[in-house]
């Protein structure tokens, strides 16, 4: 740049109060800050002692000799029993079934991914193939659970197929709608730069619509993935399967032990947790221009 | 408002759907402005500007001000005691006609942007019909050497950015209602990469480094094609020199590949050694001594040759290569961000740039620096710049053509030329002489603005 800023001149230090430095206004802290963020480590201490009054909860209700008990260990077993019977379930084949369930929630997803975000980003950048796959994408939105297990039944009967197809057709209309209203969302200025740059409409899908869009599509893919974790349970259990978590809960609950339904519960939400932690840091990885994620 | 039913300047040439069909529907189409008091605003401009102009001719300002201002064009052509700015109607102005002679004559090629009574309505024939703009005409030539600096101004809502955004081909402004644009001669079907747009907001693509950023357009555009001129290959001694019929961009490094010459030794792909000529360049090609025509020459802008070529232009803007290079949008400020939108748009050396309020965002200091930064990128490309704004100061300092636009429906009120700038933004800025014509356009628009909201 050949044109200096004009100099002011040098800053000479403030003289209008004398003597040694006053003490400080203290900070305000975080918990009188409205929407402040607490420190890594205070969110995790705050989470552990929510943790822990659930824990103490529970031990109270289900504390002492069996008789005396505030709730019968018929119907909810103390954490210690719970806890305790993680060996047993070990026995019962933990680990395949965790595998068995994981890699249908992976291929439903994957498929319902696959479909959904195609589509919705040509429906995205077209309107007039988002009109047309809409009474579809709302039909299946409104189909409720529990009425699509027996329909993939009649379509596919019982099998890896259907439960696969379960999930897809519960989860893609939403990725659909997802992906469509991400790539809905870049502006229409960023498109408009692109055109004046020379860009062709296959281009801006390529360089400014997907990439852009491409971080909320992933959100969308990352909640999917946690619900699909619950449906698929739904459809092991109600299903007669040999495999999966789903299988696991419905025989404890049936000939027990009872610990293990607790027990799994805990398994699943420690799954769905490890997994969307994954999908985040890999997104975060991924898309670093997003600080937002 | 005066309900005019039959203004005069109605009835397009096109013949097309402006006024109502079925002549039941009421579509007041006043004239641009309550004429007396525009008149009026416009005689007390002009006089003042006569009195400038009788008071003092400015003293040529020292040349060592900018004397990186390299090959200016504007600068041979300036006669000494430059007068100060004067005025055209701008109505029917049959062009500028060379008035001024800090351009020029204006050369034999068709004029870079014409407007012939363009009109811009919307909902045209319902009840909600608005028309932004009416009858705009303005002509802007194609001067040797240099484009023109056009200033758009005029107070908010008169269709300035109507005006830039028909020149862009952009929806939905695009296309007009009635009337005829003309671009370098032709008219225009959409956007493209000859004319470069800067918006006001911010549009530096968030998911791309600054360097990408600024390849974006060469990205976009892939391979060059070059048709070769009539015996535009000649080979000796296992060196080709190749003649393109049109300017290139081709540099030493890149890779060009050849086809559909005559000699078919020719064809392949060749490594050029030099940049003789912007249409001339040499490679290394074993094989006899031969010459063949014809043919075209596809130089792919290889990744290696995008990123030397975006780094030149980071540089160009006032961005630092070595510490903005890799940097992502939300690490830059706003200066920074519209430096990159500059940047992006000068990399494919667009003959037409139009700026709608690029600096409308920036903090006063960042904003003269950027005006200076345009103003000595626009000397060194010259191409022809359409800026809108605000700002007054803004429009005298840069243009040395300034569209006054006048409110609802917009049109062209007044044509005005001023001097280009010669100094600094913020140097020039200090003058009376620049103060006092500021005033002067400042009284018009207020006079415009309040005539406007009495008719109202």
């Amino acid at each position: 740049m050949p044109t200096p800023p004009p100099k002011g001149s040098p800053r000479t230090p403030d003289k209008f109060v004398g003597g040694a430095q006053e003490p400080l206004p203290a900070a305000v802290p975080w918990w009188k800050r409205l929407r402040a963020e607490p420190t890594v480590a205070i969110r995790i201490a705050l989470g552990a002692i929510g943790l822990g009054v659930l824990l103490l909860v529970w031990w109270y209700l289900t504390h002492g000799e069996v008789e005396d008990r505030i709730i019968s260990p018929n119907k909810m077993p103390s954490p210690g029993e719970v806890f305790g019977s993680f060996g047993r379930l070990m026995d019962r084949q933990l680990g395949d079934n965790i595998i068995a369930t994981l890699q249908r929630v992976f291929v439903g997803v994957g498929l319902a991914a696959l479909v959904g975000v195609t589509l919705g980003i040509a429906a995205g950048a077209n309107r007039g193939i988002a009109s047309t796959i809409a009474p579809v994408v709302i039909f299946l939105r409104s189909v409720p659970m529990g009425a699509l297990l027996p329909l993939t039944l009649l379509l596919f009967s019982a099998g890896e197929r259907q439960k696969t197809m379960f999930l897809f057709l519960a989860i893609v209309p939403f990725v659909f709608s997802d992906s469509v209203k991400a790539v809905s969302l870049v502006p229409e200025r960023y498109v408009e730069t692109a055109q004046t740059l020379g860009a062709s409409n296959r281009q801006i899908i390529q360089k400014v619509l997907v990439p852009l869009a491409l971080p909320d599509i992933i959100t969308s893919i990352r909640f999917q993935v946690g619900l699909a974790l619950g449906y698929i349970t739904l459809a092991e259990a109600s299903v007669d399967a040999q495999t999966g978590l789903g299988v696991l809960i419905t025989n404890s609950q049936r000939e027990g032990p009872y610990e293990h339904v607790y027990l799994l519960l805990f398994v699943i939400a420690v799954l769905a947790f490890g997994i969307d932690l994954l999908l985040r840091t890999l997104q975060r990885g991924i898309f670093a221009w997003r600080k937002d994620l | 408002m005066s309900e005019d039913p039959k203004h005069p300047h109605e009835a397009p040439p096109g013949g097309t759907e402006t006024g109502p069909a079925g002549g039941g529907v009421v579509t007041p189409t006043p004239p641009a402005t309550d004429p007396k008091a525009a008149a009026d605003a416009l005689a007390e401009f002009e006089r003042q500007q006569k009195e400038l102009e009788d008071k003092d001719l400015p003293p040529e300002p020292p040349k060592d001000a900018k004397p990186t201002a390299a090959p200016t064009p504007a600068t041979d052509a300036k006669p000494a005691g430059k007068p100060a700015p004067k005025i055209e109607s701008a109505e029917p102005a049959p062009s500028a006609s060379g008035k001024m002679s800090t351009l020029g004559d204006p050369t034999e090629a068709p004029p870079v942007v014409v407007f012939d009574k363009v009109t811009k309505s919307y909902n045209v024939g319902q009840a909600n019909e608005f028309t932004a703009i009416k009858d705009v005409s303005f002509r802007i030539e194609d001067y040797p050497g240099r484009g023109e600096f056009v200033s758009i101004l005029g107070p908010s809502g008169c269709g300035k950015s109507t005006v830039i955004r028909l020149i862009a081909g952009l929806l939905p402004q695009f296309p007009q209602t009635s009337g005829t644009i003309r671009i370098g001669g032709k008219s225009i079907t959409g956007p493209g990469p000859d004319r470069g747009m800067v918006f006001q907001d911010y549009t530096s693509f968030d998911n791309r480094s600054v360097l990408d950023n600024v390849a974006f357009g060469l990205e976009c555009r892939g391979a060059v094609e070059c048709e070769l001129k009539h015996d535009g290959a000649v080979r000796l001694n296992n060196t080709i020199s190749i003649t393109t019929n049109t300017p290139h961009h081709f540099k030493a490094g890149a890779t060009v590949k050849l086809t559909g010459l005559r000699d078919k030794s020719f064809e392949g792909t060749v490594v050029i050694v030099k940049t003789e000529t912007n249409d001339r360049f040499t490679a290394r090609q074993t094989g006899p001594d031969a010459k063949s025509g014809g043919g075209i020459a596809h130089c792919n802008v290889d990744t290696a040759d995008r990123v030397e070529r975006a780094k030149y232009w980071i540089d160009k803007v006032g961005l630092s290569v070595k510490r903005d290079a890799d940097k992502y949008p939300h690490e830059l400020s706003g200066g920074m961000r519209q430096r990159v939108a500059i940047a992006r748009t000068l990399i494919l050396q667009p003959k037409l740039i139009l700026m709608d309020e690029p600096f409308g965002a920036l903090d006063p200091p960042t904003r003269s620096r950027m005006q200076d930064n345009l103003v000595e990128l626009w000397r060194e490309q010259s191409p022809t710049i359409f800026f809108i704004t605000h700002s007054i100061e803004e429009a005298v300092f840069l243009g040395d053509h300034i569209l006054l636009f006048s409110n609802s429906p917009g049109t062209v009120l007044k044509t005005i030329r001023m001097p280009p700038p010669d100094r600094p933004s913020i140097a020039m800025q200090r003058e009376p002489k620049f103060q006092e014509i500021v005033t002067g356009i400042r009284d018009v628009i207020d006079k415009l603005e309040s005539s406007n909201r009495a008719g109202d």
